[in-house]
């Protein structure tokens, strides 16, 4: 921890000598009193093996969400032979329908299917879909950027939009606080769908500024992403303003203050990064489900995307694809977490050691 | 360091003349609903270059917000007037947001009580220290750099080069501090303000401290010095200023205030520290709790046995970095039935953790606990369960232990039914608690967190008596309180002692309340015993050099003081 080891450095009843004001930082500083540093230090675990637990841990989950969504989607009712072959409406012949289910390896046992899926997930080949009877992939890869795209918009506007609704209202006033909050709520509040067809009337149709649909250049880019950024930031800016309020009130702020830095200053370079955890946080969870909830924005402004995807999949019961999508989203789960973690010990680089120390 | 630092310019339209600090009048309102609440009133205060002014009082009689209308910092929906209010030479009353940045930091410099808390935690201690630089454009980055590491040396931080790379939860308190100090003064402001500057540190780090502002006083800086601590201020202070609610009651040079109070509080301040001389005696006005009932119960300890013994204990831990360390290593001690042993120790000592096994919330690693002839140590917690009611704790902040939702009414109720004592009697055992450690009957319905500290500490006190203990662990009891509020619960628990007869384990770092309310006392380093015997010999003759040095570095008031 602080790389100071004295005798009783496990505070075990608060130490009223030095701990009273370490509220803020547990353990870390506690304790240390005065005695001399070194001990402790060198003893961290080897970055190797950590980075290297992790990635397992996340092997870990990718193999457990294909294990699950496969064996769901087995249970869903129905026989996908009859999909492959066109849907309800057609009546195909007995000997058709049994090729089909041999050509697809639908007549193996179900473990076998499994475990053949398994296999061809490592050799990159996620099947081939029922209805376009193309590979999974090759239909796939062409929807997976602009949905990324839409993504990773949205998280960026509803960042920006939560810190200038924190910069701004926060202890600026009451009026100020009030209608801060008040935008917040109605933000979080608001359905994307709604917002979608709202900003499409409001800036497609009557203003013409931005192209109604389709995912031609950047421009056509801004409205699907605010519609999904606008609820996000509601969330995001409610407990990136919680955190900034309490970082405010810390005594390092007035220090910062007493030592000349003007209320700007001390917003931004201090109160503000203390803020960023929560949502930082909350991030990872955000875009791994923006991904699937791209859908909506996707519907609205007639875009390209694994979100349409992944509905017009589950309609159509064209079970690899709709396989490879939650797959796909729980990739991006994944290396988005990694990443998130990541960033956050930038902001706090005390959390290197005590996570490691943990 | 080759440099050699120059004055800070002072501003050209300023007469050098005048003094660094005047003060006239000065009166601080709050906005508060649609009110003002006024807690401030015709304040004067005057400093001078080389020269250290304290502000002396209690939590809420107005200092901070005095020290903080100075830097023009004090508080949102505050309002300050005052007929003059100068530093150096400069009137200050009218400047704007712009005009007061280019003071602070670079001639007024503010300290706080805890750099932990006080230096933005996420940032290294140099980048705080560089930030009041690039704010008052010092320098290109080089000359910032040698900058920084020039006023940690100069503030008494080893190896400043890695220091200034750490950040302020990686120091240790003496270290945090002086970084603390290093920051404000790297501009040498020519007034600095340390507001509770040592509150919270260990003796041997306060005096540490303590020398490092009397070394800026001789460099010629002003200090203005905030302390609820008499015995800190007269340590630095040529002159001090009283201040109870909101009024300076008494000022003059610190032996004309401590030597001969004129003003009823001052006295009442001065009386209430515990010293060499006053032990024994009571500390506080207040009148002795008088008429303690109490309903005997059928001791389950032998009263002829020592309330505790404790043999040879030793407790290990085991860190996450795998390493093993001794908190405690082979501590005895003996606490006589119906007297107090003191410990004391810096942190780290390892006095909570010996407390902790004294209770029997921690299992030693070795060594033995009986209480009253009973063992104590490697029992079952079955086994243990009857005793736990002889043995009672008293913490340094009893918020945290109350749940918050409960009344005080509710808190006691609840330890009488955890001592499974009959319900109907309930009521009236708790009136008698209530006036036992004299609590307002009114005060049963309130709920902890709008009680004062010291209501507070009674409410724990009362809550440890409801099971009828025979021994008390008081965990640092008053070191939260304010210096009278302090003497009240000190003059409280010796009345609780002699009526009931109970047995104290008193731990605290403070020297002066260990010396007031101990028989024996027991000093622990790094885990060791270093010294026992009783107060006054431990007190007037240490027989061991970490003693001596303890003892040494706790400020005391001159002896001629009243």
């Amino acid at each position: 921890m602080s790389g100071t080891v004295s005798p009783g450095s496990v505070p075990e009843i608060a130490d009223p000598g030095v701990d009273a004001q370490s509220v803020q930082v547990p353990a870390a500083a506690s304790a240390a009193g005065f005695s001399a540093p070194a001990a402790g230090r060198g003893s961290r675990p080897n970055p190797v093996w950590r980075i290297g637990a992790r990635l397992l841990g996340a092997l870990a989950v990718l193999f457990a969400v294909v294990t699950l969504t496969y064996f769901a989607l087995k249970l869903v009712p129905g026989d996908p032979v009859l999909a492959i072959l066109g849907g309800g409406g057609a009546a195909p012949s007995d000997a058709t329908v049994a090729a089909v289910r041999a050509q697809y390896g639908l007549d193996l046992p179900v473990y076998q299917q499994y475990l053949n899926y398994l296999a061809g997930v490592f050799r990159g080949d996620l099947g081939t879909s029922y209805i376009f009877k193309r590979p999974v992939l090759e239909y796939l890869g062409p929807q997976i950027w602009p949905t990324l795209q839409l993504t990773l918009a949205s998280v960026a506007l509803a960042w920006l939009i939560s810190l200038a609704l924190t910069l701004l209202t926060v202890r600026r006033g009451r009026v100020a606080d009030a209608i801060g909050n008040a935008v917040e709520v109605l933000f979080a509040a608001i359905p994307p769908f709604w917002i979608g067809i709202i900003l499409l009337v409001v800036f497609s149709f009557t203003l013409g500024w931005f192209p109604v649909a389709g995912n031609a250049d950047l421009r056509a880019l801004v409205l699907p992403a605010l519609a999904l950024a606008i609820p996000l930031a509601g969330f995001l800016a409610q407990v990136t303003r919680s955190s900034f309020a309490e970082a405010l009130d810390q005594p390092f702020v007035l220090s910062a203050r007493a030592r000349g830095a003007s209320t700007t200053g001390v917003r931004i370079r201090h109160a503000l990064r203390h803020a960023l955890l929560p949502g930082l946080e909350l991030s990872g969870w955000a875009v791994g489900s923006l991904i699937s909830g791209a859908v909506v924005a996707e519907v609205i402004f007639s875009r390209q995307g694994l979100g349409r995807a992944l509905v017009d999949a589950i309609v159509a019961r064209d079970t690899p694809v709709v396989l490879a999508v939650v797959v796909f989203i729980a990739l991006v789960y994944v290396v988005v977490n990694i990443l998130v973690e990541l960033l956050v010990r930038v902001v706090d680089p005390r959390l290197i050691r005590k996570r490691a120390a943990a | 360091m080759t440099q050699i630092l120059t004055p800070t310019d002072i501003p050209a339209e300023t007469p050098v003349a005048s003094p660094l600090l005047r003060v006239e009048n000065l009166n601080i309102s709050f906005a508060v609903g649609r009110g003002r609440v006024d807690v401030v009133h015709d304040v004067s205060l005057s400093l001078d270059r080389g020269r250290s002014l304290a502000l002396v009082g209690e939590s809420g009689s107005g200092k901070t917000v005095t020290a903080r209308s100075l830097l023009g910092l004090s508080g949102d929906g505050a309002r300050v007037l005052a007929d003059r209010r100068e530093i150096l030479g400069r009137d200050v009353r009218k400047l704007n947001d712009k005009q007061w940045r280019g003071i602070r930091g670079k001639h007024v410099g503010f300290v706080l009580q805890d750099a932990l808390v006080s230096l933005d935690p996420l940032r290294t201690v140099g980048g705080e220290i560089e930030e009041l630089l690039k704010l008052h454009r010092f320098g290109d980055k080089a000359e910032r750099h040698a900058r920084v590491i020039e006023a940690l040396t100069r503030a008494g931080v080893p190896e400043p080069e890695l220091r200034a790379r750490q950040r302020s939860g990686e120091l240790s308190g003496g270290l945090r501090q002086r970084a603390l100090i290093a920051q404000a003064t790297a501009l040498n402001p020519e007034l600095i303000i340390a507001d509770e500057p040592t509150t919270a540190l260990d003796a041997t780090v306060q005096a540490q401290i303590l020398d490092l502002l009397a070394s800026l006083k001789a460099d010629g800086a002003g200090v203005l010095l905030i302390s609820h601590d008499l015995a800190v201020v007269s340590a630095v202070a040529d002159e001090v200023a009283v201040m109870k609610e909101g009024r300076i009651v008494e000022s003059g040079p610190v032996e004309q205030v401590f030597g001969d109070p004129q003003h009823a509080y001052t006295k009442a301040l001065l009386a209430a520290v515990p010293r060499a001389h006053a032990k024994g005696t009571r500390l506080s006005a207040a009148a002795p709790v008088t008429a303690i009932a109490r309903t005997e119960r059928a001791a389950k300890l032998d009263p002829s046995a020592p309330a505790i013994e404790a043999v040879g204990l030793r407790k290990d831990y085991t860190g996450p970095d795998g390493i093993t360390r001794t908190v405690v290593n082979n501590v005895s001690f003996t606490l006589e039935t119906g007297t107090t042993l003191g410990i004391v120790g810096e942190s780290g000592s390892g006095k909570s953790t010996t407390a902790r096994i004294a209770l029997g919330l921690t299992e030693p690693t070795a060594g033995t606990v009986s209480i009253g002839g009973h063992a104590w140590t490697g029992l079952s917690e079955r086994e243990r369960a009857p005793f736990r009611r002889e043995i009672q704790v008293v913490h340094q902040d009893p918020l945290s232990s109350f749940d918050p939702r409960f009344t005080v009414q509710k808190i006691l109720r609840d330890a009488l039914r955890a001592a499974g004592t009959d319900r109907a009697g309930h009521p009236a055992r708790i009136a008698e608690l209530a006036e036992q450690v004299g609590l307002a009957a009114a005060v049963l319905d309130r709920h902890p967190l709008t009680l004062s500290g010291g209501q507070r500490q009674r409410v724990a006190i009362a809550r440890a008596l409801a099971l009828e203990p025979r021994i008390l662990v008081l965990d640092e009891p008053v070191s939260a309180l304010d210096v009278s509020i302090q003497a009240q619960v000190l003059d409280l628990l010796a009345d609780l002692q002699t009526a009931f007869g109970l047995s104290y384990l008193f731990i605290s770092h403070d020297l002066g309340v260990i010396h007031h309310v101990s028989d024996r006392v027991l000093v622990l380093s790094d885990g060791e015993v270093v010294e026992t015997g009783s107060a006054h010999e431990v007190f007037t003759n240490p027989r061991q050099t970490y003693t001596q040095t303890l003892l040494a570095s706790v400020p005391s008031l001159p002896p001629h003081t009243r």
